[in-house]
């Protein structure tokens, strides 16, 4: 369980994160929502460790994160940055090897190879495997990151994992973005990992979380099951438009559909 | 299908390049030949066919009496501490190179450029002038090593400060990190003149000649030091090669995949200083060697570290080997200062590389 707890970050004097309060449970998706500004990314990085909040605890598993070493915590946890720029010109299935570092001491073996591989095949990148990062497109990009960050959580301790994802389909199509939180669901179902995805689309959080944090002005002004979260009232508080929710034609999730 | 099926596990990267094994055993070859070429090539010329005949005889391999006993002494005496020194030379400065270039995270990165060099050649001006007016006890406790020690740690304080001002939120700002090289370069440059000012006229020759860059300076007991520092300093950085590819992707990035980012850079820039300072006290300034020899290891083989850092230790002591034979030919029986020679093919490239750079920062 990733739990945070009151958290305040503070950039001069304005609070980025006022008093955010989340949980995390193996197995869950849950979608952080909200405008631009309204904390998403600064309330992820704290959750990562990047940054140390101004007030507030987090504690993975009842332990607070800064207790464990950069090492430890890399086996229980990945963070998906929005962008990650490569210095050099590293081929994509190098990028994804990459991931195994808290795994492997020297050179990436055989089974890291084929885990990679087979990571890559399934966010529909296993043809680029030798292309060099650096001339990737956006979208493919995120798929080579996103697959580095998935074989990062693979290894052989019981631990539940967490995968922390910056805005991870931001950058793909259609179908890619369906591809890519299709396979953070199934990992969080099969493989005991709580998924926390900073999300832009309503409509892609409704169907794919769990739960559904709302966010606005760094606080957290709901925290539930998406038919519960996306109401009308919510929404257009949240999103300062104005917001119209019906059933989903095809499933009982809730569809947004919003106006000025 | 097939080509993936093909492709052996030792070249995960693919993309078309050379495969570990067979490139370090290529140039390990090219650097033997180089080596003896080098060692063959003087105002006294000794056919390559003797210098390994005497190698083998010093080896107790061969008998000794069939050799030439001049070229035996010029051999021992004079040419292979010289080879030994620029293999070990350049093999330091193009390890360190590599690992600057990957701490920095930009293939810009080069010792001479952004003031390392400077900030040792400074230390090591005023360890010359000192040395035997106020320190003569402490040049005499530690030998050899007096000028290396000196340098290395002008090397640390130039390369701490480059990047304390380059690197800001975990990301480092390559202008910052080029300017602040110019500065400190400057500053290295007018505290070097200064130290020639006050220097003697023994000094100042040993201050002007090494500031230039030779390798004239190379003998047995020289070589001596330099194996130890500097072959220390570089097996430092091989061992970097791991968390140095983890760092490619990023501070943030690499934290989060548990590399131990502080440790890492204290490790890598102690190591580089160690190596450019020890390189620097021995032989001056020689830009460039950083520069050019991991570019081309990467172009030939990617940017993984694995192979890079050892590839490039090969690399880096052909290219200084490969300088020496033409620093000492081309004006003979005069000879150019190497540092001389190295800015005059390492500087255009430098420009050709910041001209393909140019898009990426929005020159």
């Amino acid at each position: 369980m990733l739990t945070a707890h009151d958290l305040v970050f503070q950039a001069g004097k304005r609070a980025l994160v006022d008093r955010a309060s989340v949980s995390l449970a193996p197995g869950e998706v849950v979608a952080v929502l909200g405008e631009n500004g309204a904390g998403k990314s600064t309330l992820l990085r704290l959750l990562a460790g990047e940054r140390a909040p101004h007030a507030g605890t987090i504690t993975l598993d009842g332990t607070p994160l800064a207790c464990f070493s950069a090492a430890a915590l890399a086996r229980r946890r990945a963070v998906l940055p929005q962008d990650t720029r490569v210095a050099f010109g590293y081929s994509a299935l190098e990028v994804v090897l990459l991931g195994r570092y808290p795994w492997t001491h020297g050179a990436p073996g055989s089974g890291d190879v084929a885990l990679a591989r087979a990571v890559l095949a399934r966010v529909d990148a296993a043809h680029l495997e030798s292309r060099l990062i650096t001339t990737l497109s956006g979208g493919e990009r995120a798929r080579v990151h996103l697959a580095r960050t998935v074989v990062q959580l693979v290894g052989d301790t019981p631990d539940a994992r967490f995968l922390l994802l910056d805005e991870p389909t931001a950058s793909l199509d259609l179908a890619h973005q369906h591809l890519a939180l299709g396979l953070v669901r199934e990992l969080a179902r099969e493989r005991r990992t709580g998924v926390l995805a900073v999300l832009h689309d309503l409509n892609l959080a409704a169907q794919y979380a769990d739960r559904i944090l709302l966010l606005k002005q760094g606080r957290v002004v709901a925290d539930g099951a998406p038919d519960a979260v996306l109401s009308e009232s919510l929404v257009s508080f949240a999103f300062s438009v104005r917001a119209l929710v019906v059933p989903h034609p095809a499933g009982g999730r809730p569809l947004v559909v919003t106006t000025p | 299908m097939a080509t993936v099926l093909r492709r052996g596990d030792d070249d995960p990267g693919g993309s078309g390049r050379l495969p570990a094994a067979p490139v370090i055993v290529a140039l390990a070859a090219v650097l033997l030949v180089t080596s003896v070429l080098a060692a063959a090539t003087g105002a006294f010329h000794i056919p390559p066919a003797d210098v390994l005949a005497i190698l083998a005889a010093q080896a107790g391999l061969a008998d000794a009496s069939a050799n030439d006993a001049r070229a035996s002494a010029v051999l021992m005496q004079i040419r292979l501490p010289r080879v030994l020194f620029a293999m070990l030379a350049g093999a330091a400065l193009a390890v360190s190179g590599a690992v600057l270039q990957g701490l920095f995270r930009n293939p810009l990165a080069d010792p001479a450029l952004i003031g390392i060099s400077g900030g040792a050649a400074l230390a090591a001006a005023w360890a010359i002038v000192l040395n035997t007016r106020l320190l003569p006890g402490v040049s005499a406790l530690l030998g050899p090593f007096s000028l290396p020690v000196a340098a290395f740690a002008g090397a640390l304080l130039a390369a701490w400060l480059v990047q304390r001002l380059a690197s800001l939120d975990g990301a480092t700002s390559i202008a910052v990190m080029l300017l602040a090289g110019i500065a400190i370069s400057a500053l290295a440059g007018a505290g070097i003149g200064l130290a020639a000012y006050v220097a003697s006229d023994e000094q100042l020759r040993n201050i002007t000649f090494w500031q230039l860059g030779t390798l004239s300076d190379a003998t047995w007991r020289t070589l001596g030091a330099l194996a130890v520092l500097a072959g220390a300093a570089t097996c430092a950085g091989l061992r970097l090669a791991r968390p140095l590819d983890a760092l490619a992707l990023g501070e943030a990035e690499a934290r989060h995949l548990g590399v131990d980012i502080e440790q890492l850079k204290r490790i890598g820039m102690i190591a580089a200083a160690l190596a450019v300072g020890t390189v620097t006290a021995f032989c001056g300034i020689i830009g460039f060697v950083a520069l050019v020899a991991p570019h081309i290891v990467r172009i030939a083989c990617g940017p993984a570290h694995r192979l890079l850092l050892p590839a490039c230790a090969l690399a880096g002591a052909i290219l200084m080997t490969l300088a020496d034979i033409v620093a000492r030919t081309v004006l003979a029986p005069a000879e150019l200062p190497i540092g001389v020679l190295t800015a005059f093919i390492g500087a255009p490239f430098f420009l050709l590389l910041l001209l393909r750079q140019r898009r990426l920062w929005g020159a």
